[in-house]
């Protein structure tokens, strides 16, 4: 398992993402109300970027309190945790371990 | 007007590399644009008051989300001819055939105003639109509750060297088997164009009707009724014999969806083997003075229809995607569209990234096809 250095995390305020390369995979990190997380970029259903999704606990949802993006092109719900669709768990994107170090995001692989 | 909402729409070189053809991006314009060309003082005066003329709300995806909206403005809108040049080359798609985005049309109830925005959409987007570039064409929109005004269309625009063909739907209007079509498929093989249905319709499935008022969500709407809708106009068309009596009429089925195609040509084969008296019944097959179609029901979907790719229900297991290809003919029958601006779009990366679909069918769909048929 190796470290990597992706952001600072001021780079990535709450309710907010960005897409980044590491060691050569497109990763989408996401703030979560403080707390980074990184999935897949690439959706598995047309490709969309998830990068540029939209957080569900920025949208006008009931639950409010899951941690989960929708993809850009078609609304696909992944967990970002566990990178499981949220309708259907057989299915999903990768998800990787992501932390915050002395104000750096660090993705772990 | 913003054409594309922003640029998330990731295409590789090989995507630019490859020539595309997408056979369904919606062109619809505000009503502003088509005003200079509605000629009835009335009509003109209303559309310049009241935008589009009424009907029944158009079931909205954004139910079935927490995005909201109707999901056919999603990826923007493209108004002019600048705005389908710029969003093609954002999407790779380097011949665009233009598409009329108004599908609710044919349930408005006043047919004086669709029949103005009808003439006026074919105007503006073949006098002011497809002259800007040779690359792109136009599916002119067909008045469909009027087949005389059809032939009017037809006529006018036939010839024009845009035109690849003319628009309808699906939708829930007569079936096209109905004879009074005839003129309409006359005009059509005139002058060797196909015709191009796309679903349509406010609501997609009537609510006055047991089903439509049983339906509860956009999976059972959006994912259903399209493709039963397609699947009685393709039944429809063959059993009362349209291609018997015009065998050069080819006919270009858009987002209807593909997977359900093997299933009606061996259904329809079994049961006309089965049963196939009432074929003399139909009234196009009497005129004709034949005892029974001139071949079997799967014969005339190979031979007289296509299908969008669009949408695309790629199955898990690729030796069933080969499969399903293999049995909906798609090396001559299937065509790449991306459904812009719809929230459906697609690009056309899926053809890159199947070991099933080779060269020479990748480019069949997603370009060869559509050139044939369309005659580009």
């Amino acid at each position: 398992m190796t470290e990597h250095t992706v952001a600072s995390a001021e780079d990535i305020p709450e309710g907010e993402g960005k897409m980044v390369e590491v060691d050569g995979l497109s990763v989408a990190i996401f703030n979560v109300e403080g707390e980074f997380y990184g999935v897949s970029n690439r959706c598995i259903h047309k490709g969309g970027p998830l990068g540029e999704g939209f957080l569900h606990s920025e949208l006008p949802v009931i639950n409010k309190d899951r941690k989960s993006i929708h993809c850009p092109w078609h609304f696909w719900e992944f967990d970002l945790e566990t990178g499981r669709h949220e309708v259907n768990p057989s299915t999903g994107i990768r998800a990787f371990d992501v932390s915050e170090r002395d104000g750096d995001v660090i993705v772990t692989i | 007007m913003s054409q594309l909402k922003s640029e998330r729409y990731p295409v590789t070189d090989e995507m630019r590399e490859a020539f595309v053809v997408d056979i369904d991006f919606h062109f619809e314009p505000a009503m502003e644009k088509l005003l200079p060309y509605v000629d009835h003082p009335g009509a003109k005066r209303t559309l310049s008051l009241e935008d589009f003329p009424p009907t029944t709300r158009y079931w909205a995806s954004g139910y079935a989300t927490p995005h909201g909206g109707n999901g056919r403005q999603t990826h923007g809108v493209a108004e002019t001819a600048d705005d389908v040049i710029d969003v093609s080359e954002k999407l790779a798609i380097d011949l665009t055939v233009l598409t009329p985005g108004y599908n609710t049309l044919p349930d408005v109830q006043n047919v004086i105003l669709k029949n103005e925005i009808v003439r006026a959409y074919n105007r503006y987007v073949l006098e002011d639109v497809s002259p800007a570039a040779d690359n792109i064409k136009v599916l002119p929109a067909l008045p469909q509750w009027d087949p005389e005004r059809c032939v009017e269309e037809i006529e006018l625009w036939g010839d024009n060297d845009d035109v690849v063909g003319f628009y309808g739907f699906f939708g829930h209007y007569s079936l096209l088997g109905n004879p009074q079509y005839d003129k309409v498929f006359d005009a059509l093989v005139k002058h060797d164009l196909p015709l191009a249905l796309h679903g349509g319709g406010t609501g997609n499935w009537p609510q006055k009707d047991l089903i439509g008022n049983s339906i509860r969500t956009w999976t059972e709407m959006y994912g259903l009724v399209h493709p039963v809708r397609a699947m009685m106009m393709v039944g429809n068309m063959i059993m009362t014999g349209v291609f018997d009596k015009y065998p050069e009429l080819q006919i270009v089925m858009i987002e209807g969806g593909l997977n359900w195609v093997p299933f009606i040509k061996m259904r329809m084969d079994e049961v006309y083997q089965d049963h196939p008296e009432d074929i003399q019944l139909t009234e196009r097959v009497t005129e004709l003075g034949q005892e029974y179609l001139k071949k079997q029901p799967s014969e005339y979907i190979e031979d007289h229809f296509s299908f969008s790719s669009q949408p695309i229900d790629i199955p898990k297991k690729p030796k069933n995607f080969e499969a399903m290809l293999d049995m909906t003919n798609a090396s001559e029958s299937l065509m790449f569209a991306t459904d812009y601006p719809h929230y459906t779009l697609e690009l056309s990366n899926w053809a890159f990234e199947s070991n099933v679909i080779d060269d020479e069918l990748r480019e069949n769909i997603l370009h060869k096809n559509a050139e044939r048929v369309f005659r580009i």
